[in-house]
């Protein structure tokens, strides 16, 4: 038995040509059409790239779309790029063109109850697609949406009408234009052909965020793709400082040689995950939210809990947004102020958590700093699906929760308006009951007009009354974080978290 | 209907098993098929039962009505209440086995028997690698803490074991790691790429710990070998004492190390979940993980379902084993 084990052991390791990276969570389908979580949105638009994708400046950055034309409040084209291919996929749609054909298939068969497609509910706007030409689609709106760009073609991704006529092969080896082809399905392994990319993919689904740390620090994955805890990047052996977000790139810039530097380098971007302190209008008055807004020290959860690793936030809305008014500032931290408002007696409130590691670190900071106060909480951790039964049911007083991402203004629609207020019967993501008529017209107004300075203006409107009125207390924006290997050079994640930028990456040799 | 029937004659099954007694091998495989009927019926049960709500988790907040009742109907949730076990719990024993309607997945719609049978072998592969490092270690320890009992070395021994079988697995795995692939860059961190090199270092986070836990059986039963009368005939007879440990006083051992192993198969799966989490390991345990953590009760039922059918097949075979190895339980049954 000890031979074997020499054996085994002494065998040399031989980096393969591969991109190797390690993400957290499998996704639960690679169609574009049938992804609904983060993880198999992104690793749908390798394969299948939508029309258009949100961008670092938070519009829409053109993808297979070369143009995006708003005809008129009920009308959209979208011309594709010229040169659009399927690639050669055997018995499927070898080395067709992509036309206005499969973009109109794509979001009918999304529009299909047959499909099962999560995204069919925000296409209701839409009513058809026609095609115009090859390259012109048209899509044909039922009522004026002003966020349709990124809510709906900047959401669906674009498959081959004719190999993904039948959807259940292309759930998982769907045909697209994308950078990549899907190579091998396996057991928690998903292998990408490069197509116009620069190297291959292997993608390793790898749960353990300690896992996926000692795997990049062994040299087995290049590049640890999102999902990074602040307290694992202490942990790293780099010997450069850890960069300031915004710092696109990381440490190691486009023009160095893959290899040359044996150190991991950390690549950290501003991001848009919006983490808050929910609150519940109907359990708790308006006093005391403004109490318990005020008593929320946000710096200090940033720098004990983050460690710096987020952006202070002062409304859903990121800071460099086109539709944020730069004069919000956020709330001062004011202990006396909030003990006024609830004029001397204590408050005794739960606030509900998710089990994340995180997430309970922060709801036991936040229940010190309530109690000074004059605000008891009970911490109350629960798995998401109840978490998310009690949200509907209005069965909570405080609740730590998130956005992700947050891109489109509209989002405070979904999280303000009266008319999003989850009942029995019907979803919402107002779950905090807030109720404010001017709000209501506002976003109403928002929704449906075409010139971005009035709908900037009206957000702006919104964020002030939602942060008077304390409809929550707004805590931080995430850091995107992403890690590299030695043998990667040319790294240059996203705001969203997309995987996209891993086709300009290049592969060095060393291990 | 054919659920409900299923999970009414799953009980059965077990009731009839309590009355015909365990005492024969053909008794007990028929104890493992009742063990199995009430592990789905059960699991099915305690997944109606849950609070949450697994199909607004599965499909999301903004899901088309229909799409919801589709899957209540298909997880049996959209009966009363009061039926709602039975029905979930015999929609598990039924899917599990059907062609026409298999049980799904919430997430991937892929059946969940496919899902497990695609991970199985690699979880097999750890178990047995797992096991194997078990027995073998702790049969060596166990015999090497007998043979040096009267010295002083022992003390090393008995520490030895003692640490195998204290330190938990989520420690040892990383500890392992650090090691043997970051510091002396020998073997992988973790995943499947490099066959059984990559198989190592799972296995021994698996094992050293059962090893542990056999050593001191061992030298337990050897201890009391080496002190009963016919080890003292034998020494008396001028028989060596290494001759009388190892032909003598390891059969004896031998029946413990057999039940041992069937009754630790339960710690090696649980111990398989953090093992392979560890590791990266594309094992049933992840799946189990990861459908826990998504509410996907499906392939939790199917998982727990199979495992319990896992572990009651073992416990048959180690009886089967031990009857084999020791001729007294031969005469008896």
């Amino acid at each position: 038995m000890l031979l074997s084990v020499s054996l085994l052991v002494g065998c040399a390791r031989s980096p393969p040509a591969a991109l190797r990276v390690a993400v957290a969570a499998a996704p639960e389908a690679l169609d574009p059409r049938l992804a609904s979580s983060a993880s198999a949105v992104r690793l749908s638009q390798l394969v299948a790239p939508p029309l258009c994708v949100v961008g670092d400046d938070l519009r829409p950055r053109l993808v297979l779309a070369q143009s995006i034309t708003r005809i008129d409040d009920l009308t959209v084209d979208a011309k594709l790029r010229s040169g659009l291919r399927f690639p050669s996929v055997a018995g499927a749609a070898a080395g067709d063109a992509l036309t206005a054909a499969d973009v109109a298939f794509s979001f009918a068969s999304v529009l299909d109850p047959a499909l099962g497609s999560p995204h069919r509910p925000r296409l209701d706007v839409l009513d058809r697609v026609e095609v115009l030409d090859d390259q012109t689609a048209r899509f044909h709106l039922r009522r004026p949406h002003a966020p349709f760009v990124i809510e709906v073609l900047c959401a669906v991704g674009v498959v081959s009408a004719r190999a993904c006529a039948d959807p259940a092969p292309c759930r998982f080896h769907p045909v697209g234009a994308g950078a990549w082809r899907v190579a091998d399905v396996g057991v928690d392994r998903f292998a990408f052909t490069r197509v116009s990319a620069r190297a291959d993919l292997d993608v390793r689904v790898m749960k353990d965020s300690t896992a996926r740390l000692l795997a990049l620090i062994a040299g087995d994955v290049d590049v640890v793709a999102a999902d990074v805890a602040p307290w694992d990047v202490a942990a790293l052996p780099t010997e450069r400082p850890i960069p300031q977000p915004g710092v696109v790139g990381g440490p190691r810039g486009a023009g160095a040689t893959p290899g040359e530097d044996k150190s991991i380098s950390v690549h950290r971007v501003a991001g848009l995950g919006f983490s808050y302190l929910g609150l519940n209008a109907q359990r708790l008055t308006e006093a005391e939210r403004q109490a318990i807004a005020k008593a929320v020290d946000v710096d200090a959860l940033l720098a004990g809990r983050l460690r710096g690793f987020g952006r202070r936030a002062t409304g859903l809305l990121p800071p460099e947004h086109w539709a944020k008014d730069p004069g919000l500032r956020p709330v001062v931290r004011d202990v006396d102020g909030a003990r006024a408002l609830l004029g001397g007696r204590r408050l005794r409130v739960s606030l509900l958590v998710t089990p994340d590691r995180l997430r309970r670190s922060v709801a036991l900071a936040l229940r010190e700093q309530l109690k000074e106060a004059g605000v008891d909480v009970d911490v109350v951790v629960r798995d998401w699906s109840v978490v998310y039964e009690e949200l509907k049911a209005g069965r909570f007083d405080l609740v730590l929760a998130k956005w992700t991402p947050v891109a489109e203004p509209d989002l405070l629609t979904t999280v303000f308006h009266s008319r999003s207020i989850p009942t029995a019967d019907t979803p919402g993501g107002n779950r905090g009951a807030f109720v404010d008529v001017d709000v209501d017209g506002w976003l109403d107004a928002a929704r449906v007009s075409d010139d971005d300075g009035a709908r900037a203006r009206l957000y702006g409107l919104v964020e002030k009354r939602v942060q008077e009125r304390a409809a929550l207390v707004p805590l931080w924006f995430d850091d995107e974080v992403w890690l590299a290997g030695p043998r990667v050079s040319a790294l240059s994640p996203w705001r969203t978290g997309s995987l996209l930028p891993l086709a300009d990456v290049v592969v060095g040799s060393s291990p | 209907m054919i659920d409900i029937a299923a999970s009414v004659v799953a009980l059965a099954a077990l009731v009839a098993a309590v009355f015909v007694g365990t005492h024969s091998l053909p008794r007990r495989a028929f104890a493992v098929v009742a063990v199995a009927a009430v592990a789905a019926v059960l699991t099915g049960a305690l997944g109606a039962l849950v609070p949450g709500d697994p199909v607004a988790a599965a499909l999301g907040e903004d899901a088309p009505e229909e799409a919801r009742a589709a899957l209540r109907h298909e997880m049996g949730l959209d009966v009363d209440v009061s039926w709602r076990p039975l029905r979930a719990g015999g929609r598990v024993l039924t899917g599990l086995w059907s062609q026409e309607h298999p049980l799904r997945s919430l997430r991937t719609r892929q059946p969940v028997v496919d899902l497990i049978a695609a991970r199985a072998p690699a979880t097999l592969a750890l178990a047995g690698a797992g096991s194997g490092v078990g027995v073998v270690g702790g049969v060596a320890l166990g015999v090497l803490a007998a043979w040096w009992r009267r010295r002083r070395v022992h003390v090393f021994v008995d520490a030895l074991v003692a640490l195998l079988s204290a330190v938990p697995r989520f420690v040892l795995g990383p500890a392992l790691v650090l090691v043997f692939a970051i510091a002396w860059q020998l073997l992988p961190a973790g995943g499947v790429d490099e066959g059984p090199r990559s198989l190592l270092l799972p296995a021994l986070t698996l094992g050293l710990p059962f090893a542990g836990v056999v050593a001191r059986h061992v030298r337990a039963a050897l201890h009391d070998a080496l002190d009963a009368p016919f080890s003292r005939t034998a020494k008396s007879k001028g028989v060596a004492e290494r001759t009388v440990l190892l032909r003598h006083g390891l059969p004896h051992a031998w029946l413990s190390v057999v039940h041992l192993s069937a009754l630790q198969l339960g710690t090696l799966v649980g111990g398989a979940v953090v093992v392979e989490k560890v590791f990266s390991w594309p094992g049933v345990g992840m799946l189990l993980q990861d459908s826990l953590k998504k509410a996907d009760l499906p392939v939790v039922q199917g998982v727990v379902v199979c495992a319990a059918v896992g572990i009651a097949l073992a416990g048959l075979v180690a009886d089967a084993v031990a009857v084999v190895v020791d001729p007294r339980l031969r005469r008896r049954s």
